[in-house]
């Protein structure tokens, strides 16, 4: 039984997307790793915070081809001094992310260009023909995330 | 990966380092007192600590688990999930999925606790926090090849562990209730309210009494948004913390061991001493009261040019270490009841030589020193009497203890 909807039929929508699978993985080609946390390994103390004695557990990176929105960095300045923070959008093919099984939440990671940004909101609302069955992409809202809380990279 | 600048070292720009290393591994010497140096990792008493998770971990789970509030939603009861506020974003949506739809928004009914402000507790302060409250232990395996029947002198060891006194606070939560209707709502209230004025916690592991002054209640309606009917209110905890260190290593349990043979001797140190050169200490004796007492040449203790013939602290030191003997008392009276000891010292009084500051009785009881707060004395007849006020003073006195008196005692 194929998709309802007079356009962006089975067909249509093969075409688009392997036109943009084609632009995204092999001309774009802008790679980023994308981090899930391991809820059954992560233990939680009464606060809702991951334990301090365990840190973050994550599954394996899986690296997925996207578009990205990066707004420039902003500098802020607190009692600490200066800091930096940046917020990204980070634009998926629907159809990639389930071939391979993944589906980004709030709270997952995403590493890109030497740096990790948390997941603040997932947006799938690109409906081709306003058709629900036919969503093409998902966006991520990402904040530049401190390296302390990842528990990612090893502590020199 | 962009460019951070020349690759060269030191010129990189390294990752921070989060790590902070404690004094333990820096170059300063610390001191270490090696009769505080037991070991603890093969005893059953574990470190003992009272912390904010503790406290919190009881209050939230008090609320979650024994007040367990519920609502009735359609005919249907339904639990009223308790949260603390404010968790991390992963695990409100990966984990807490039950309080949220398929698409993350937030269901009702919903319960949010908060720590909001903390504050000392003046009605129940302890002095300082060196005080410490001591348990014995009787027995002690460094005990158990000795047969004290046959060994003259010992007595038999006992471990003492010390818990340093909590600090007493007031902690303040702030407890959201969210609910669709009033009616829910008040059913929450309710249950919470005749459940305050009295400890919640779990009885395995600390329990705090708690209290709530007031409630609020508001029912929110705006523009684009979901009714909403809140309530609020801010609940007291009188608790109690106990860190499991402090001042950098000292545990809040600390052991130790009562001594198995007691050998009094006296030393005593001085500063900006002048150098003594053919010092010739004189003892007399003389008449005094009946009592025929040494007696120091003042004048004879330093001869040399630089002494001090007058020098009147010196010359107490020594006078007052040539009087000091022991006494080994006995236990007359030990009144559970009132908490007190009475003892006796036979034929043994003060010596009625010298100021009233030599007459001073430290008493000891199974190795420890009886605080002068306790301890009051007196001579009566040819006996010294000593009252010791037990509830309080750290001393367990029994029939087989061994009590020694330590003063200018004849």
């Amino acid at each position: 039984m194929g998709l309802k909807g007079r356009y962006f039929s089975q067909r249509d929508l093969n075409l688009v997307n392997s036109l943009n699978g084609e632009l995204m993985g092999n001309i774009i080609e802008n790679i980023v790793t994308m981090f899930k946390i391991s809820s059954r390994e992560t233990q939680l103390n009464i606060y809702g915070e991951s334990s301090a004695a365990t840190g973050r557990w994550y599954q394996p990176g899986i690296q997925i081809s996207t578009l990205v929105e990066r707004p420039e960095m902003a500098t802020e300045y607190d009692d600490f001094g200066p800091s930096r923070s940046q917020t990204h959008l980070f634009k998926f093919r629907e159809k990639m992310l389930q071939q391979l099984n993944y589906y980004p939440e709030i709270g997952d990671i995403v590493f890109w260009n030497d740096r990790y940004y948390e997941v603040d909101n997932v947006i799938q609302e690109q409906l081709l023909g306003g058709i629900t069955e036919k969503n093409h992409s998902i966006l991520c809202n990402a904040h530049y995330t401190k390296l302390t809380s990842l528990n990612i990279v090893q502590r020199n | 990966m962009a460019w951070r600048g020349p690759t060269v070292q030191p010129s990189i720009n390294p990752a921070p380092n989060p790590v902070q290393y404690g004094m333990d591994v820096s170059g300063r010497r610390i001191e270490n007192n090696r009769a505080e140096n037991i070991r603890r990792d093969t005893d059953k008493v574990d470190n003992f600590s009272v912390t904010l998770v503790d406290i919190d971990t009881a209050i939230v789970k008090h609320l979650d688990n024994v007040i367990n509030a519920s609502i009735i939603a359609a005919g249907v009861q339904v639990k009223v999930p308790v949260n603390y506020a404010s968790p991390e974003r992963w695990k409100s949506i990966q984990s807490d999925g039950f309080i949220r739809d398929k698409n993350g928004k937030v269901q009702c009914p919903a319960i949010a606790v908060r720590r909001s402000t903390m504050s000392r507790n003046d009605n129940l302060t302890t002095l300082n926090r060196y005080l410490q409250y001591p348990t014995v232990k009787h027995f002690s395996p460094k005990n158990q090849y000795d047969r004290f029947s046959t060994m003259n002198g010992f007595q038999p060891t006992k471990e003492i562990y010390s818990v340093a006194l909590p600090d007493h606070v007031i902690i303040n939560y702030d407890i959201i209730v969210w609910t669709d209707l009033v009616e829910q709502g008040n059913s929450v209230i309710e249950k919470i309210n005749f459940a305050t004025e009295d400890y919640w916690g779990d009885p395995e592991r600390f329990k705090f009494r708690t209290s709530i002054s007031d409630y609020n209640f508001q029912v929110e309606i705006n523009s684009e948004q979901d009714r909403m009917v809140k309530s609020t209110f801010s609940m007291m905890a009188y608790a109690y913390l106990l860190p499991d260190h402090y001042e950098n290593y000292k545990s809040v349990v600390q052991k130790s061991f009562t001594p198995r043979k007691i050998v009094f001797s006296a030393e005593t140190t001085t500063d900006n001493l002048p150098v003594v050169q053919n010092a010739k200490v004189v003892a007399k004796t003389t008449e005094l009261n009946g009592n025929v007492v040494p007696v120091i040449d003042e004048s004879s203790i330093y001869k040399d040019q630089t002494a001090q013939p007058n020098d009147w602290i010196n010359t107490k030191v020594l006078e007052y270490q040539s009087f000091i003997t022991t006494k080994t008392g006995s236990l007359v009276t030990l009144n559970n009841g009132s908490g007190s000891a009475i003892f006796s010292f036979a034929s043994t009084s003060f010596n009625p030589y010298g100021s009233p500051i030599e007459q001073d009785l430290r008493l000891i009881i199974d190795g420890l020193v009886v605080n002068r707060l306790y301890l009051t004395y007196y001579t009566t007849g040819s006996s010294l009497i000593a009252n010791v006020v037990v509830t309080g003073s750290g001393v367990f006195p029994t029939t087989s203890s061994l009590i020694v008196g330590y003063g200018n005692l004849i």
